[in-house]
């Protein structure tokens, strides 16, 4: 026999409180749920009792299209591919994220180029709040590599930087239009 | 026979409002095509342990199940469609790193998502409901993941080389199964060492060995004191955040300011993982660079600046030396020393 107790707070009330850095952990709503918990069935170890955050989230920009160019063989193409915002509304005292970037290799029916002839560069980083961001040039891979990582962050916080995808075109290249995906990961 | 229990207290009847939106949207008008998930539900008993806010994080024995629920946010001017996944994820070169795709590990399996797929409307929000079943010949020790809310653009034509953009954003998990208690958090400070970098840049590196049984993620500070001319400096934070899995070795980097003068310094670093926390202290050296320089153009004058303000001080507590020595022998004696790693047990990290 297995018992699940979750106690779900749908507190409206106390989420405006909840834009104060220190508000994610130390509100009085947790503390008083903590009293709860004492007085909770013991001797299950199921039981798990659980509070609401009431924070806010880990956001970015929504996914867009990006046109590198045209180039012939032996050429770089690139172009920056858009705006990517990280922002960060969960105010935590101690705030801490990683964007990491991978890409698949770029296909051109049969033909396709490797992920690693192509780079990504995060170029200069805007930031609010309190965070320290430290971007990296990368060469792409299929494996997901850290471009961006925001450190040292107390409460709410956002970093935005336009990355640069170039792709060293191979000189053995077949002509025509080569598309890969590139996922970019916050968290 | 499985029987679950729900107690659903409702405080106030409201709707589920994100403060993160209308702050958003309004101070940053530019940037509100967003979208991104929080952690919705933390055990009472982690309430206090800033990772178990951002993370899930947990100890359980085989053959257990886990519940938390995520708020998948919808900060977009447009109805946009997602996918709910769980991903494998590994610690590596002082990194948590979620893989590139759905990949498959022990953890994915034992996972489940109440949507996968999700269409939300401009502004709207929803929870999902993630489910882990522990099976009872589930392998020992911690499982890394990643709860993956994806969204993914439409192709479009293109000449030349294009790039179609799949953005993530994530929950991490820590799920550590086990027997018996939780496994202790436990990190040291292993050496703490000066250097500078070839453009000139200070910096502090403290190498942390993780002794304990679960994963950290580990940030800091230093201070640097007894410098040259006994000048203090910082605290400066660390440049980016360490994840070691058990018995993983890596390096937490302190930049310092580009002026701080080469020479020996005392470095007291405090390194902290959720509720873990562990110190050092350690006489380094910052070899030499344009700050040095500079302090050696400097510090003659600052020693003549000095001898004339020591002087001066002399002349006027001249008749109150007794009082001075009292004051002496009070500041003695507080300055502690070596290593003191502080590991608490339990899910502390």
């Amino acid at each position: 026999m297995r018992r699940s107790m979750t106690m779900a707070l749908a507190a409206g009330a106390v989420i405006g409180a909840a834009f104060a850095p220190a508000a994610a952990f130390a509100s009085p709503d947790a503390t008083s749920f903590h009293q709860a918990a004492a007085t909770a069935p013991s001797g299950d170890p199921d039981t798990t009792l659980t509070f609401t955050v009431t924070s806010g989230a880990l956001t970015m920009t929504a996914p867009g299209f990006a046109n590198l160019g045209s180039g012939t063989p032996g050429s770089t193409v690139g172009a920056p591919i858009g705006p990517v915002t990280v922002t960060d509304n969960r105010a935590l005292a101690s705030a801490s994220w990683t964007a990491t970037a991978s890409s698949t290799d770029f296909v051109n029916g049969g033909s396709t180029i490797p992920a690693t002839d192509a780079n990504y560069d995060p170029g200069f980083i805007t930031h609010t709040g309190t965070i320290t961001v430290t971007g990296t040039d990368i060469t792409l891979s299929n494996s997901p590599q850290t471009v961006v990582a925001g450190t040292a962050g107390s409460g709410n916080n956002s970093a935005s930087w336009s990355p640069t995808i170039s792709v060293a075109i191979p000189a053995t290249a077949v002509g025509g239009t080569y598309t890969a995906t590139l996922v970019q990961s916050v968290s | 026979m499985r029987r679950m229990l729900s107690m659903l207290l409702l405080l106030t009847a409201a709707s589920i409002a994100v403060p993160g939106t209308s702050a958003l949207a309004s101070a940053a008008p530019g940037l509100q095509q967003q979208f991104g998930v929080r952690l919705f539900d933390v055990p009472l008993a982690a309430a206090h342990n800033p990772r178990a806010l951002r993370y899930i994080i947990d100890f359980v024995h085989p053959g257990s199940i886990i519940r938390r629920r995520i708020l998948v946010l919808n900060q977009e001017t447009r109805r946009a469609h997602f996918a709910v996944y769980p991903d494998a994820a590994r610690i590596t070169h002082g990194m948590f790193v979620g893989d590139s795709g759905a990949t498959q590990s022990e953890l994915t399996r034992w996972t489940r998502l109440q949507h996968r797929t999700l269409t939300l409307r401009p502004g709207a929000s929803i929870l999902d409901m993630v489910t882990i079943r522990v099976p009872r010949r589930a392998t020992r020790g911690e499982h890394y993941g990643v709860i993956w809310v994806q969204q993914a653009a439409r192709a479009r034509t293109a000449g030349g080389a294009a790039v179609k953009e799949v953005n993530r954003v994530g929950i991490r998990i820590y799920l550590d199964v086990g027997r018996g208690g939780a496994p202790p958090t436990r990190f040291v400070i292993t050496s703490v060492a000066g250097h500078r970098s070839p453009s000139g840049q200070p910096v502090v590196v403290a190498r942390v060995q993780d002794t304990g049984g679960l994963a950290v993620d580990l940030s800091g500070q230093v201070r640097l004191s007894d410098g040259p001319g006994g000048i203090t400096a910082g605290p400066f934070r660390e440049q980016q955040v360490v994840t070691l899995a058990p018995g993983q070795t890596g390096n937490l980097v302190f930049a310092e300011s580009k002026d701080l003068p080469g020479g020996s310094w005392r470095a007291s670093v405090r390194l902290a993982s959720g509720l873990t926390t562990a110190t050092a202290q350690s006489n380094i050296q910052i070899p030499g660079g344009h700050g040095a320089s500079a302090w050696a153009r400097l510090s003659p004058l600052i020693w003549s600046a000095g001898a004339v303000g020591l002087l001066i001080l002399a002349m006027i507590r001249f008749g109150r030396r007794p009082r001075v020595a009292a004051a002496r022998r009070r500041s003695a004696g507080t300055r502690r020393r070596l290593n003191t790693p502080r590991g608490s047990h339990g899910l502390g990290g």
